[in-house]
């Protein structure tokens, strides 16, 4: 009989637990906003063909810089939470001022690191560039969020994607709101 | 034995049934296994067809839930328009929530489940629904749900209907093939059928088959033939053994039917004819009771038994009787011998006929001996009475034989002496008359001539008939020498050519042809040739030519001569006078003659052993037979 009510409570905790990290939650329009925008950024990877000399052996994980946004970054990291991407591992780095690019396959940078852009510009490597700024793609970067109507959607630069030797697929490009060539 | 009348059970329909029910089964099965493979393939068509869809809208709308992007999926999804069978559509993403939907112009909206289920394929009536889960990268994006029209039932129900049209169609076919099959198979067998109807019914097995093929039936209606040859040659021997065992049988009733009639003849002879039956063994000794024996003789039982019946026989004839039965013992055969046997009832002795019989066992050993005795007592007596009776006339024959003789000696050699002593008186009337006409003819007138003439011609007649007369008697005492041999056809011709010389010779034709000769009488037979033919010339002489034939000839060691002429004839009635003596069929003034001439040719041919007959008819000639035996040397 006590282990009865035990087993009970121990239930009725857990169920309190539940609802406390839900109410915990923040579910602003911005955190909710930056919750899809993690989402993408991962499911980008899926649709984006990097060389393979942009990986140091084939087991190597994928990296995802974040540079100037460390919500997102931590967004992210939930996001990606041991999870793979097309067998590869997939980690999230935050970016410092003065960081280099090296190891990174994905850049996010945010309005106030757009300079992040001009190293890439300068120095094209394998390296997909999403901002999320207004005119992102003429800032040089491949994939730029917009935000439509309550809705997050992005853009695609082909030419920033060649530029630095990746290759974005057509299912993407489907779905992109805007193509540049 | 009456003849089915097959009907339905009939070949014919066996065959047709079995033509129709082989083609719808043929046609069942294909039609049933073609339907379900037919329906099969289009259900697995259909939802592969329909998975594959999904699968692409899956894929292509996998991009579109990631992002969010319901207006791409919603494009995707209209796409399907180009697929007239698939009536709607709908993607739900990973919380369940429609994401975007796509119905085809006249289906209801509302035919979009509200939420998806999990993968899979359901049928209801004629919709075909399929979830299939979008997965990308290993996590489940959301559900494409397609709805398509499934036309199951209707395939299902056109397919039968075009079974059940094939399958009419088919039968009508198989009809017309089992006619034709009919004309080939059934035919033979259905005329082999008629055959064998009309065989049973008439029992006529002459009937034969028509072999009108080659195959099996063909050597069935031949082997039908051979069987039907065999029975016809079966039955008929059986009907010709019927007919010689009835025969037979028939035979064998009447061989009883007699057999009882002759037994029963048998019993009531013995029983009327003989008075007495016995029996004795082996040893003749009376060993049973002999009633009938007892009654004859008179003898009680007890004294005849054994050897006591010799007793009643009469003592002279035992030895007779006793060497007769002891020569049939030993040859085991009957024998019969006559004695005197005391009857009781006459109380005398009697004359019987014993008879006995032996009675022989399997080895030929006698057991029993069977006897009769029969009275002849009475028999003997009339017997000996013929005997007597006989003698006495037979002595009285012989006297009056000898009686009649001597008168016939006597009158024979008075006639021979009256014709003797006639002759003189005669040749003085002659020899007087003579000397009248000679010597005193110029006294006398014509009349006195002629008188005198007629005197001398009847005393010449008279003489001739005595001549006659004594030829005639002398035939009778003289015995006729028969030892010489006659040439008859010189005899014959002599005789003709002596007779022709005082005739007309052209207004006779006489022809005598080769004749047998004989033994015999030379003058007598020439005395007979002389009569013949000159009667033959006689009684033709009135005609304006005489024909007279003479032949002969040997038959049966006789020679029969024929003398025929086609003179006056006679009168058949008349032929047994014809040879007797004085006995004329003509008068004297018609032809002339004494009366004598064939009875001396009777009389001489029968003493040589012959016989004479004639054959006439009036006016139309005779023909007189003479037969004479003929001896060869061995005589």
């Amino acid at each position: 009989m006590a282990s009865r009510i035990a087993r009970v409570a121990a239930a009725v905790l857990l169920l309190l637990g539940a609802c406390w990290a839900a109410m915990a939650a923040d579910d602003s329009p911005e955190s909710l906003e930056q919750q899809v925008k993690a989402a993408f950024l991962f499911k980008f990877i899926g649709y984006v063909e990097w060389p393979a000399e942009a990986f140091a052996d084939p087991g190597s994980p994928l990296v995802i810089g974040v540079a100037g946004d460390d919500s997102l970054a931590q967004e992210l990291g939930r996001v990606i939470a041991r999870r793979t991407m097309n067998g590869r591992a997939v980690s999230v780095r935050q970016l410092r001022s003065g960081e280099s690019l090296a190891g990174i396959h994905m850049l996010f940078a945010s309005r106030s690191q757009l300079a992040r852009l001009g190293e890439l510009s300068a120095h094209p490597r394998p390296v997909l560039a999403v901002t999320d700024v207004a005119k992102g793609l003429e800032q040089g970067s491949a994939i730029n969020f917009v935000t439509a109507g309550n809705r997050v959607r992005f853009e695609v630069s082909l030419d920033a994607a060649k530029r630095n030797g990746l290759k974005i697929g057509a299912p993407l490009l489907s779905v992109a709101m805007r193509v540049q060539e | 034995m009456r003849v089915p009348q097959f009907g339905l059970r009939s070949v014919r329909h066996k065959l047709l049934a079995g033509v129709l029910l082989t083609s719808m089964a043929a046609l069942l099965v294909t039609g049933v296994a073609m339907l379900i493979y037919d329906l099969r393939s289009y259900h697995e068509t259909q939802v592969n067809d329909l998975t594959t869809q999904a699968e692409i809208v899956g894929r292509s709308s996998a991009a579109a839930l990631q992002f969010d992007d319901s207006k791409f999926a919603g494009d995707n999804l209209a796409l399907l328009s180009s697929r007239p069978g698939i009536r709607a559509g709908a993607i739900y993403n990973a919380r369940g929530a429609l994401f975007a939907s796509y119905v085809r112009k006249g289906t209801d909206r509302n035919a979009l489940p509200l939420l998806p289920e999990t993968d899979g394929v359901h049928i209801k009536g004629e919709t075909l629904d399929i979830y299939r889960r979008v997965v990308e990268n290993g996590e489940i994006l959301g559900t494409v749900y397609l709805q398509s029209h499934y036309e199951f039932y209707e395939r299902l129900w056109s397919y039968v209907a075009i079974v059940l049209g094939v399958s009419a169609l088919a039968l009508a076919v198989s009809w017309l093939l089992s006619l034709w099959l009919q004309a080939s198979v059934t035919r033979p067998i259905l005329d082999v059928t008629g055959v064998a109807r009309n065989v049973v019914e008439r029992r006529d097995y002459t009937l034969r088959a028509t072999k009108s093929t080659d195959d099996e039936i063909g050597y069935l209606v031949d082997a039908f033939n051979d069987m039907l040859a065999e029975i016809g040659r079966r039955t008929e021997a059986m009907e010709t053994s019927n007919r010689e065992l009835e025969r037979q049988i028939a035979e064998r009733s009447e061989a009883e039917r007699a057999l009882r009639d002759s037994e029963r003849r048998n019993r009531t002879l013995v029983n009327a004819t003989t008075s007495v039956v016995w029996t004795a063994d082996g040893n003749k000794l009376f060993s049973t009771e002999q009633l009938a024996w007892a009654q004859y003789t008179g003898q009680p039982p007890d004294e005849c038994h054994g050897k006591g019946w010799r007793k009643a026989l009469h003592a002279d004839d035992c030895e007779l009787m006793d060497g007769k039965w002891a020569g049939a013992a030993d040859a085991k055969e009957p024998f019969e011998c006559e004695v005197r046997l005391w009857h009781a009832a006459s109380a005398g002795y009697r004359f019987v006929s014993l008879r006995a019989a032996p009675v022989l066992d399997a080895e030929a050993g006698v057991v029993e001996w069977i006897g009769t005795v029969t009275d002849i007592h009475d028999r003997r007596h009339a017997e000996e009475e013929i005997r007597t009776l006989n003698a006495e006339l037979e002595e009285r024959v012989r006297n009056r034989t000898e009686e009649l003789q001597s008168t016939n000696k006597e009158l024979e050699s008075f006639s021979y002496s009256v014709s003797h002593d006639l002759r003189a008186p005669l040749r003085a009337i002659d020899g007087y008359s003579q000397m009248l006409e000679e010597d005193y003819r110029e006294r006398l007138d014509g009349e006195g001539q002629r008188l005198l003439q007629v005197v001398r011609q009847e005393a010449s007649k008279m003489g001739h008939l005595i001549d006659d007369l004594l030829a005639f008697s002398k035939l009778s005492r003289k015995p006729v020498d028969t030892s010489g041999d006659v040439d008859m056809t010189h005899l014959a011709k002599d005789v003709a050519e002596e007779l022709m010389r005082e005739r007309e010779v052209e207004r006779v034709r006489l022809d005598i042809w080769p004749l047998p000769s004989v033994r015999g009488d030379r003058a007598l037979l020439r005395q007979v040739w002389v009569n013949l033919i000159s009667n033959a010339l006689k009684y033709s002489g009135s005609k304006p030519r005489s024909e007279i034939l003479v032949t002969g000839e040997v038959t049966n060691g006789a020679a029969t001569y024929r003398i025929a002429d086609n003179g006056v004839g006679f009168d058949m009635k008349y032929a047994a006078k014809l040879f007797g003596v004085f006995q004329r069929l003509h008068k004297s003034d018609e032809f002339e003659g004494t009366g004598v001439g064939l009875a001396i040719v009777q009389r001489v041919v029968t003493r040589h052993g012959g016989s004479v007959r004639a054959d006439s008819k009036v006016g139309e000639g005779a023909t007189f037979y003479f037969t004479l035996p003929v001896r060869t040397e061995n005589d």
